[in-house]
């Protein structure tokens, strides 16, 4: 995931400013110890109260992560949390038993399907050679028989034991009984031969009628078996899903390894003790309206989409692939990851079609307010709550807020945006992997005539690499970004080399001019925006009170 | 299946009787060779393959040794209600010249008779007529044999019965064999043959038809008559050179004897007359002392006139060596001392020797199988001397072998006596003898038609590499032996197999009878059918629905042609099964005795076994599985038993009913 830290060193202050995407945090608009201690239920409510006043002043906000964490000792808590996810855990389980069944069942129905369509196809294209193999390999095949090999009186005893070693040979050429007197070789057949190519023939057109018929009539019953069982699956899932929502939404802190890491040293969390922790994520934003900016010469594109190839090539599709390589490298290496690169399901039309969902009009405004808001105000809001409870019985919350003021371009919104669609839309993929009805997804890239995954394995061949990758488990997805072609790149990777900044020649759309501006005008109505925000919740609190 | 079998009074077939062999025991494999071992066990497998009467193999003669072997097999007779026919051993040869393997032959014979009629109460005994490859009468016409003891074709020592033979057709066949085969004594004394002997004979016989006697004075008188002849030119030519000596002497003579006179009465002689006296004593002294030489100087010219003159030489030498050898030993004695040790000779010659009497007496064999009626002495000569440029000569000498094989049989069913034929028994198993005390025997033939036990003889399959090379084969061969030793109690059983594997085609056998012996193929009252495969031992089942079904029927409609209208027919078991057999031989049984019968290319459905039951089943085994294509799908599979075995699984029984729907 392209986190704000990473955007921040991509496009923030320190960044090359060139106008691609504006990314800024004022030092005074951060707080990362809004602390309050209250009697039990106060914090949560001013919680609340900010989640219900945010959209009243028309900002957006959506929540982007929770975790919670419970010491067994808090039996209350603990049972309603803990004890419910493991109900959940049952719940789920049993109705992935019979899910996956319904899917099993589904399956078989798919390949008996294809079975069909294959005699279908014979008998739509009336292609009698086949249906002849089919007549000879498993229907005549069994006369007198008893269950051990071909019967003795099919056609194939009759070749392999060499009592009419060409009769198989022979009923291919038929085409009619009249062929047994009329046509110019099978006319001269022995009269043995002749007069049991002629029972066979008469057994192959009766048998034929019978059984075209019938799988005509077959097909048909086996289609609506599909759609029928096609929805009962889609029942499972509708009928799973919340509770493995409720599940994944009840995600302990201790199975995200920096919560694990922290907890074994923080003074806070005493396990003997009864207390619980809990937090959420929150993401809010709203766009800035910004009198000066359609007269100033740098801000010239400002109604350009929020979707560009800057984004897409550098937090979308890849991660920074038009920086230095260095540059890339120290991302990678704190775990920074393109959005793709997260998602590996996640393709162009997906990016292209979830944009516009996200996309306001002039009368509709939505995520995306419209094109001609540039820059948004963004604060991503933590939310921290223990609640402690004392051996002689109190109880009381404690809730801190870390907050910051940011200031973002509309296309790094976006980026945000997607991220959280993406996780969404995961949440369904994550009922549908439960289910096995998710394929995974393989990225890769072509370089030169090779074809390249994402894990680094090179293919010689497309073909090779279905091989590898069968189409019944993955899906293979291009990544659809190629490195640029850099003429220059040779030059800035040398000037990278020596700590110097190389500037992109040709500037994007947004604000270059950075100390100029930015912080004169834009994080002016960033700041306003904080303070609006922090005197909300002390107000709430009784601050000064 | 068909209507009751039936035989006539002398136990012959009455129509078509169908048959089975149940084969080897020593083939079963595993512990079915247990289950089968031994006679009765034999039948009772026969009687389990679906034919209406059974030929039993005896492995080996031993096995009617078997303790209360006949009581088993009358049980196993009652009880399956099974006639029965006995096949002799395989490996049985009754065309043995060889002392020894005749003998053992007979033995097998006269227990294989006393089984056959005493044990088995069977219908007929079957042999092979000829198992062994010819014998090389000429280098064309057979393989060449180990000398050894022969026999002639009844068992008697061979040169006991050359004598006993006495003279027949003008020929004392003592007398002819001495001289035919002097090589034959040479032997005897352990010596090589004279070549000068043996072609004189050779040539005595077969072109001057003088045999030994007369040929030994021939060259007797001959050989002086030269020799008088020979000593006169020389004498002759001794002369021419002694006279002029005397014809100088005799000039001078008187002068010389007066001259002489004067000396003796002391007058004087003149130097002339010296000289004349010189003269006249030089002469007298060459005149005696060529009168001293004659002898040998005649003997020299004689050498000198023989080598002057090859062909008077060669013609001296034959004549003197023939007088030579027969001064210097008697034949007469060599004859006796090998006929004493048991006329030891290759077997080629004691078929010559039968095949010579044989013609002599105009034997009915011998002029019934031989097409060239000339003497056998010439035919095998020419054979011999013109081989690779008149074949057909190779041929009558195959036929003479023949007729002389078939004699051999004829000599093994008739011989009787203590030792060659079977002993009659009381009542009480105890055999009956003469007042000299001597057990009264029977031959195999007469105790045969005594019980009513047919005699079959059939072309045996050949050893590997002497396909064609068995000294009788032909059908026309055997039916004509049947017509000549017993045409009421003997008969041919056509092997197909076995016929085709010595190269010879039933059905051109059949044609043969039609064209030149219409009518014959009633001696053939057993054929041996098996799927036309001629590999030996074969014996293949005949598949429903088969070409070879086709084949089969055409050789029997072939053979009811040519006469064959009461036979046994026999399916031999091998190794492979009886499968379908029994069925297919009543399907070509129904066409074969309608009237008329079925023209083979006509054959309809049902004789290929493609009857009503069969393709009502083929029909439903077929929409039985009509929906097999889709029987193996996952979800929706077609259920492996239909409706049609419905009730079967519900009561749990789907094992059982996919293995007996067709049942």
């Amino acid at each position: 995931m392209v986190s704000w830290e990473a955007m921040y060193e991509l496009v923030g202050p320190e960044a090359p400013h060139i106008g691609w995407a504006v990314i800024a945090q004022p030092f005074e608009t951060q707080i990362g110890d809004l602390n309050f201690t209250f009697p039990m239920g106060k914090g949560t409510s001013i919680y609340y109260s900010l989640v219900f006043q945010l959209p009243k002043w028309d900002w957006q906000v959506r929540k982007v992560d929770e975790w919670v964490d419970i010491s067994p000792t808090n039996t209350q808590y603990y049972q309603a949390t803990t004890q419910q996810k493991q109900n959940l855990e049952a719940i789920i389980k049993q109705g992935l038993t019979s899910a996956a069944q319904a899917v099993a069942d589904l399956e078989l129905l798919k390949h008996d399907l294809r079975r069909y369509r294959e005699i279908m196809d014979y008998i739509e294209s009336n292609d009698e050679h086949a249906l002849k193999s089919i007549f000879i390999d498993q229907v005549d095949f069994h006369a007198g028989g008893t269950g051990q090999g071909a019967g003795r009186l099919s056609m194939s005893f009759m070749q392999q034991a060499n009592i009419l070693p060409a009769i198989v040979s022979h009923f291919y050429m038929m085409n009619s009984l009249e062929d047994l007197e009329k046509h110019e070789y099978l006319s001269t057949l022995p009269r043995v031969e002749k007069l049991m190519l002629k029972t066979k023939w008469i057994n192959y057109e009766e048998w034929k009628k019978l059984f075209c018929r019938e799988v005509r009539e077959r097909y048909q019953n086996l289609l609506a078996l599909i759609r029928s069982r096609r929805m009962s699956i889609d029942e499972y899932r509708q009928w799973l899903t919340p509770y493995i929502a409720k599940h994944k939404l009840l995600e302990e802190g201790l199975s995200r390894p920096d919560v694990r890491k922290k907890w074994a040293t923080t003074p806070f969390m005493p396990q003997g003790q009864v207390l619980s922790w809990q937090q959420i994520d929150l993401f809010v934003w709203y766009h800035l309206t910004i009198k000066e900016i359609s007269s100033r010469a740098g801000e010239v594109e400002v109604n350009i989409p929020a979707l560009d190839d800057f984004v897409k090539r550098n937090f979308i599709f890849d991660l920074a692939a038009d920086f230095p390589k260095r540059v890339q490298q120290k991302l990678r290496a704190r775990g920074e990851k393109s959005l793709k690169e997260e998602y590996p399901w996640i393709t162009e039309e997906w990016v292209e079609k979830t944009y516009q969902e996200l996309r306001g009009t002039r009368t509709s405004l939505k995520e995306i307010e419209a094109d001609w808001y540039p820059y948004y105000s963004v604060f991503p809001i933590s939310y921290i709550r223990a609640v402690f409870k004392t051996p002689d019985g109190r109880e009381m919350e404690d809730i801190t807020f870390k907050i910051r003021g940011q200031l973002w371009s509309k296309n790094l919104v976006l980026v945000k945006l997607l991220e959280i669609k993406a996780k969404e839309e995961e949440f369904n993929r994550y009922v549908n992997k439960l289910l096995g009805l998710e394929r995974e997804t393989i990225n890769y890239r072509r370089e030169g005539k090779k074809f390249v995954t994402d894990t680094g394995k090179e293919f010689d061949s497309m073909e090779e690499m279905k091989k590898a990758y069968p189409e019944d488990f993955y899906v293979l997805s291009e990544m659809p970004v190629e490195p640029k072609k850099d003429i220059l790149r040779p030059v800035k990777d040398f000037f990278d080399f020596f700590g110097i900044k190389f500037f992109f020649k040709k500037g994007g759309p947004y604000e270059r001019d950075f100390y100029e501006r930015i912080p004169n005008f834009h994080c002016m109505f960033v700041g306003a925006r904080y303070n609006q925000l922090i005197n909300f919740l002390q107000k709430k609190a009784g601050v000064g009170k | 299946m068909q209507k009751m079998v039936r035989w006539d009074e002398k136990n012959r077939p009455i129509g078509y009787i169908l048959g089975v062999t149940p084969g080897f025991a020593e083939f079963e494999q595993g512990a079915d060779k247990l289950t089968y071992m031994g006679l009765a066990r034999k039948l009772t497998k026969a009687a389990r393959l679906g034919f209406q009467f059974a030929q039993i193999d005896f492995e080996a003669l031993s096995e009617m040794f078997e303790p209360d072997i006949a009581k088993q097999v009358e049980e196993v007779k009652r009880v399956q209600g099974l006639e029965v026919g006995v096949h002799l051993p395989t490996q049985m040869d009754l065309c043995l010249a060889d002392a020894f393997q005749w003998l053992v032959m007979q033995e097998q014979l006269a227990k294989g008779t006393e089984a056959a009629a005493d044990i088995m109460k069977a219908k007929y005994m079957l042999f092979h007529s000829s198992s062994t490859p010819r014998p090389n009468l000429t280098p064309a016409s057979g393989q060449r044999t180990y000398p050894s003891k022969m026999v002639a074709w009844n068992g008697m020592n061979l040169g006991d019965w050359i004598e006993s033979v006495g003279t027949v057709g003008g020929v004392n066949l003592k007398d002819w064999f001495m001289a035919r085969f002097v090589r034959v004594l040479f032997h005897a004394m352990g010596a090589p043959a004279d070549v000068g002997m043996v072609t004189f004979f050779e040539d005595l016989v077969i072109n001057k038809k003088k045999y030994f006697k007369e040929g030994c004075e021939i060259a007797e008188r001959e050989a002086k008559r030269l020799n008088e002849k020979i000593t006169q030119m020389a004498k002759e030519r001794v002369y021419k050179k002694k006279k002029p000596i005397i014809d100088a002497l005799d000039r001078i003579k008187d002068s010389g004897k007066e001259i002489e006179k004067k000396i003796v009465r002391g007058e004087s002689i003149t130097p002339e007359e010296h000289k004349i006296y010189k003269e006249y004593k030089t002469l007298q002294a060459e005149l005696s002392q060529f009168n001293i030489q004659e002898q040998s100087l005649v003997r020299d010219e004689a050498d000198n006139i023989l080598d002057e003159n090859p062909e008077l030489h060669n013609e001296y030498k034959k004549y003197f060596n023939v007088y030579r050898y027969n001064h210097t030993y008697n034949f007469y004695d060599v004859f006796k001392y090998w006929k004493e040790n048991g006329s030891e000779c290759e077997e080629a010659v004691a078929y010559h020797v039968i095949a010579k009497w044989m013609w002599l007496i105009r034997d009915p064999l011998y002029v019934s199988i031989v097409d060239n009626q000339e003497d056998p002495d010439k035919i095998i000569y020419e054979a011999n001397i013109k081989m690779g440029r008149e074949g057909k000569l190779t041929e009558d000498v195959k036929q003479i072998i023949c007729a002389v094989a078939a004699k051999y049989i004829e000599g093994h069913l008739k011989a009787k006596g203590e030792g060659y034929g079977i002993p009659l028994k009381d009542e009480y198993g105890r055999f009956i003898r003469n007042k000299n005390g001597e057990i009264q025997t029977i031959s195999p033939m007469e105790y045969a038609k005594k019980h009513n036990l047919h005699i079959f003889i059939e072309t045996n399959m050949p050893p590997k590499g002497h396909e064609g090379e068995l000294r009788i084969m032909r059908a026309t061969d055997h039916i004509k032996i049947v017509k000549c030793i017993d045409p009421e109690n003997m008969s041919y059983c056509m092997d197909f197999e076995h016929l085709t594997l010595n190269y010879i085609s039933p059905e051109e056998e059949a044609e043969k009878i039609i064209r030149e012996m219409p009518g014959d193929a009633k001696y053939i009252r057993c054929v041996h059918i098996n799927a036309p495969r001629p590999i030996a031992g074969a014996h293949a089942p005949l598949p429903q629905f088969s070409y070879d079904i086709y084949i089969i029927y055409r050789h029997l409609y072939k053979l009811k042609q040519a006469g064959m209208n009461n036979a046994y027919w026999i399916w031999e078991m091998g190794s492979y099964g009886v499968k379908s057999t029994a069925k297919v031989f009543y399907q070509l049984y129904l066409e074969l005795v309608k009237n008329p019968p079925t023209n083979p290319e006509e054959l309809p459905m049902e004789a290929f076994g493609m009857s009503k039951n069969m393709l009502a089943r083929q029909r439903a085994a077929i929409m039985l599985h009509a929906m097999d294509p889709i029987k193996d799908l996952l979800a929706v599979p077609e259920e492996h038993h239909t409706f049609f075995s419905k009730a079967a699984i519900e009561k749990g029984k789907g094992a059982e009913w996919a293995r007996q729907e067709f049942y």
